[in-house]
């Protein structure tokens, strides 16, 4: 397969700058070979079912920014990127229960998502010295419970668990000071990881008429969103506290717990 | 829809936070850090000059340590050698003999630990700083203080700036490098706003001219070091390099720079 549009995400902060670069003199389109192995099985005449696969997948010009790339307004996109490889491979698992009033699905995934990029020549240390590192978006295990449940006509409760290994990130490993200030000085990209990334959602869906099946038919949905207000890490950022004078580590958590209503409705 | 775009912003502002939080970071080896910055001073011979070499230390460490012990030199275009000697023990190693000249091309040489660091760098003229230009209602809150010491940029030549400003009572000089590309030829300001800027403190503020591989060391570094770090348009941040190799061990190299400035001070009193 081949790809013609290049992503290329400064994934670090906070609020990512993705930069959508289209093949073209410079850039060569991504190509992909990728290989999958699956297996599916009904149990129980179709009562449950079970999905097991394996992938493997390399990945040619993978492009990714130097190190210091400067990205604000740079119409020349290609001076500040090497072009690499990159290669990803894992084990998928999903076991559903389709029938019954519990029903549900627990899917596993175990994977590795990593990516090289070499300097032009010897003398450029390309990027991590030209190793194989992490990508973005590397998540070891990624656990995955759905859940719902048929408590009468009217009511339906349903539960959300995920869990996920946390994201590679880049954390310093030292510091020093130089013309009066702290600098701290940080290791390979994404050699280090955020925690793991975990939640519960939990909702329950009324239906006041639910024989009806014309006109107007409605329903409510109440819900929460990450139950035990798990903070979980978007980025964590690495700064002297300038009233004390230490180094602190900031964790950025966007969404803590959140409960919503809505109403919904179709005619 | 613009009710509906402010309300979902506003969430997010609610709904997100900081914190601070333990984590376990790595712990790379001590690195020599290297900070040589020759300033020849308007008005000063430039006879006395520091450099300083201290070590890099864990990150959550609540100081660093000096290196001592080490030799250092620096020589000029003519192979003449200066050396700078650490009297108090401390890391600052000190001589009182140099011989600055513009446009000479400095070489460090730094003995530690058996290993040999070398470096050079050029002398950088700077424009001297014509006023300074104090405001009192900056900023957001329309309270804040705002100082511009502004400086006019010569237009033959490509110019880059260092400005320090240390202000009384506060334990970080503030930091910032400009270029000339937009500017180029005119009359230009340098920065500085703080919340605890107060009338009566001391402003001291320096230029330093320096080279466009100092300014790019420099901006890095900073973006680096802010405590807003991690801004919108910054890629994942890494180890910043200098312009000083190790010879003995290049994958030993050291942090820092050798820098051989120009510079001009300006004291302030805010008003």
């Amino acid at each position: 397969m081949s790809q013609y549009l290049h992503l290329l995400s400064n994934t670090s902060s906070p609020t990512p700058l993705d930069v959508w670069a289209p093949s073209g003199k410079y850039i060569k389109p991504q190509v992909l070979d990728q290989y999958a192995v699956g297996y599916f099985k009904n149990l129980k005449d179709g009562d449950y079912s079970l999905e097991v696969e394996s992938y493997y997948k390399s990945v040619k010009n993978r492009i990714d920014y130097i190190d210091g790339a400067n990205l604000i307004a740079n119409d020349a996109i290609e001076r500040v990127i090497l072009n690499g490889k990159a290669g990803a491979y894992g084990f998928e698992l999903l076991f559903r229960k389709n029938e019954g009033r519990l029903k549900g699905w627990l899917a596993y995934t175990l994977s590795k998502s990593e990516q090289k990029t070499e300097g032009r020549s010897p003398n450029e240390t390309g990027i991590n010295n030209n190793s194989w590192y992490n990508t973005a978006y590397d998540k070891t295990h990624d656990i995955s419970v759905t859940s719902s449940y048929d408590v009468s006509n009217k009511w339906k409760a349903n539960a959300n668990f995920i869990f996920q290994t946390g994201q590679p990130t880049t954390y310093p490993n030292g510091q020093y000071v130089y013309n009066g200030i702290v600098i701290p000085n940080y290791s390979d990209r994404n050699s280090t990881r955020l925690t793991s990334y975990n939640r519960l959602d939990v909702s329950a869906t009324y239906t006041p008429k639910p024989r009806k099946k014309e006109g107007w038919q409605s329903y409510w949905v109440f819900s929460i969103y990450n139950l035990y207000n798990r903070k979980n890490a978007t980025s964590i950022s690495f700064a002297q506290n300038e009233d004390t004078g230490r180094n602190e580590a900031t964790r950025l958590a966007i969404f803590g717990i959140i409960p919503s209503v809505s109403y919904n409705f179709k005619f | 829809m613009k009710k509906i775009l402010y309300m979902l912003t506003l969430s997010i502002f609610i709904f997100s936070c900081e914190d601070v939080v333990e984590v376990t970071v790595p712990n790379a080896p001590p690195r020599l850090v290297i900070e040589a910055s020759l300033n020849w001073f308007d008005g000063t011979s430039g006879e006395n000059q520091t450099i300083k070499l201290t070590q890099s230390a864990p990150f959550f460490n609540n100081q660093v340590s000096p290196a001592t012990g080490a030799t250092v030199t620096v020589s000029n275009e003519s192979n003449i050698v200066f050396s700078f000697v650490d009297n108090n023990l401390d890391g600052n190693y000190e001589c009182t003999n140099f011989a600055p000249n513009l446009n000479e091309t400095y070489t460090l040489n730094i003995i530690y630990n058996n290993e040999t660091y070398v470096g050079s760098e050029t002398m950088t003229s700077v424009t001297p700083i014509d006023f300074i230009e104090q405001k009192n209602d900056g900023g957001f809150s329309g309270e804040a203080i705002e100082i511009k010491a502004y400086y006019t940029d010569p237009a033959e030549e490509e110019n880059y700036y260092f400005f320090e400003f240390k202000e009384e009572h506060e334990t970080n000089p503030f930091l910032n490098v400009y270029d000339d590309e937009f500017i180029n030829g005119n009359q230009i300001f340098a920065f500085y706003s703080n919340e605890d800027t107060a009338p009566g403190h001391e402003l001291i503020i320096k230029n330093y001219g320096v080279s466009e591989q100092f300014y790019d060391f420099m901006f890095l570094l900073l973006q680096q070091s802010d405590s807003a770090g991690g801004g919108p348009f910054e890629v994942q941040p890494a180890t910043v390099r200098g312009n000083c190799i190790n010879v003995t061990n290049p994958d030993h190299f050291p942090f820092g720079y050798f820098r051989a400035s120009q510079a001009t001070e300006f004291i302030y009193i805010i008003e």
